[in-house]
């Protein structure tokens, strides 16, 4: 990753000081309101549980899912993707830099949330459980994301006439499909990571 | 050299680049010339890889264009009439991405990064983020960007446009450097006078076809016109000319005339001291070379 290109483009446009600060001064914030809406320790681990998976699920299906529907599209919009398409960018490199590279601040902020869900489950009963819904939606964000930036290459290549693109019908096809694959998809992919907990002995 | 054979290329309906076949050679300045919807553009974007002709063949130093694209964008920068730039970067970043782009080794970026800085005068620019730049220092940086993995050739679409005067020289200065530094150019421009003062080679386009692809006369090599302006009418001075130095002359008015002909200083002390012993009323007689608007219209 430390080699790549796009990835590396991704991390010096979205990681200005303010908004490395901004994101966990926010994030705080929230928590410290839970906190004030907690009676007891467990309360507040319950809820801090609860609001870190829904803020994880909201950076990562909402604002990561918009910005990687973006990522090319962007490009084009702001005539600076010829220059990459003359470039020594391999596909791969170009793939992975655009996935993780583009969606590398909302990602920030649900690793953030999720490292304090981490903290939480332990806590809290059923941690195996819990443990697994967090990998489920890691992998299920990963998942809409992909697939808004696949949608959108899509649209790209369609694009012959080089005209301005929206972004915004890719993201809300991907949005509806990601919510989809949260609801039905999760189960069968819960059930292969149970499986995999169960072949570990966990 | 850049050759390209029997390119064909086509939108709906409309046939853009219609069986072009033209040699670039190496170490020159092309000015490449034509009306709006031309092909210019087209041709470019073919030459750089970044359009697909359905017929013939691009050949960069002997590269296949179509066949080999990642290995013949190594020899080319392309700048796009319309292009942006990563407004949220240094001019630095900018620079830097550009040669990690281009697989440069860090020693190498490190090295180039201070070398192209001093090419595009931006030294002083080099932690302003790109969004803070004048035009002309955007379209400078952006020339910075294709220049980071040091291209043998280099296409610029259009590049002055929008550009005040100032910066306008100092782009047509920032060519003849990067020519001198060994680096071929093509330019497409609207603005015949400004070409002029820095391209060798002159390519016009009409209709998706090229109509005219010569090497322009400059110093080495230097074609121009005699004006010669009468105080009065001479109605023989014509036929004077034509006598003496077999020469034609071009009739504008009854006192204003004017000869093609080669930068021969002595040629024209001759004429002048033969005119006045001849008691022609001379008001005025100059020699100017050949602009580059004069040669495209001839080929019109």
């Amino acid at each position: 990753m430390n080699r790549n290109p796009e990835w590396i483009r991704n991390i010096w446009s979205e990681f200005s000081n303010t908004r490395v600060v901004m994101m966990p001064a926010v994030l705080v914030g929230i928590y410290f309101i839970v906190g004030l809406t907690a009676n007891t320790l467990t309360d507040f681990f319950e809820n801090a549980w609860g609001w870190s998976l829904a803020i994880a699920g909201l950076l990562l299906f909402f604002w990561g899912a918009k910005i990687t529907s973006e990522a090319v599209i962007a490009e084009m919009n702001n005539r600076t993707w010829s220059q990459q398409r003359l470039s020594q960018i391999t596909p791969l490199e170009m793939t992975i830099g655009k996935l993780f590279g583009s969606s590398v601040y909302p990602w920030y902020g649900a690793l953030i949330s999720l490292s304090v869900a981490l903290v939480c489950v332990f806590f809290l009963p059923e941690p195996f459980v819990k443990l697994r819904l967090m990998v489920n939606l890691i992998l299920i964000g990963i998942l809409t994301q992909s697939l808004t930036l696949n949608f959108s290459l899509m649209g790209v290549k369609k694009n012959r006439d080089n005209e301005k693109l929206n972004s915004g019908f890719y993201y809300i096809f991907t949005i509806i499909i990601g919510m989809f694959f949260f609801s039905v998809g999760a189960n069968v992919m819960d059930h292969f990571i149970h499986l995999y907990f169960l072949q570990c002995g966990v | 050299m850049i050759e390209i054979s029997e390119l064909y290329y086509e939108y709906p309906g409309v046939k853009a680049l219609n069986n072009v076949s033209v040699k670039i050679p190496k170490g020159t300045i092309t000015a490449l010339v034509g009306p709006n919807g031309s092909g210019k553009t087209t041709l470019l974007e073919c030459m750089a890889g970044l359009k697909r002709s359905y017929k013939g063949q691009v050949l960069v130093s002997g590269i296949d264009m179509q066949e080999n694209p990642r290995e013949a964008h190594k020899l080319i920068g392309h700048l796009p009439d319309v292009f942006g730039l990563y407004e949220n970067l240094t001019v630095e970043q900018c620079l830097r991405y550009q040669g990690m782009a281009h697989k440069l080794s860090n020693s190498v970026i490190e090295q180039r990064i201070p070398e192209v800085l001093v090419y595009l005068d931006l030294e002083h620019k080099a932690s302003a983020f790109a969004r803070t730049l004048s035009r002309g220092m955007r379209q400078r940086l952006a020339i910075g960007q294709t220049l980071m993995h040091m291209p043998q050739w280099l296409i610029l679409d259009e590049p002055a446009s929008g550009l005040d005067p100032e910066a306008r020289v100092a782009l047509s200065d920032l060519f003849i450097t990067l020519k001198n530094k060994g680096i071929s150019l093509i330019v497409s421009s609207h603005i015949l006078a400004e070409l002029d003062q820095y391209a060798n080679n002159l390519l016009i386009i009409r209709k998706g076809k090229i109509v005219e692809s010569k090497a322009l006369f400059h110093q080495e090599q230097n074609n121009g016109v005699i004006t010669i302006l009468l105080s009065a009418p001479h109605p023989l001075l014509p036929a004077y000319f034509r006598d003496t130095f077999s020469v034609e002359l071009k009739y504008i008015s009854e006192t204003h005339f004017e000869l093609s002909t080669q930068d021969d200083t002595m040629l024209r002390n001759q004429m002048l001291a033969q005119l006045i012993n001849k008691g022609v009323p001379v008001a005025d007689f100059y020699y100017r070379k050949t602009t580059l608007v004069e040669q495209y219209l001839d080929t019109l």
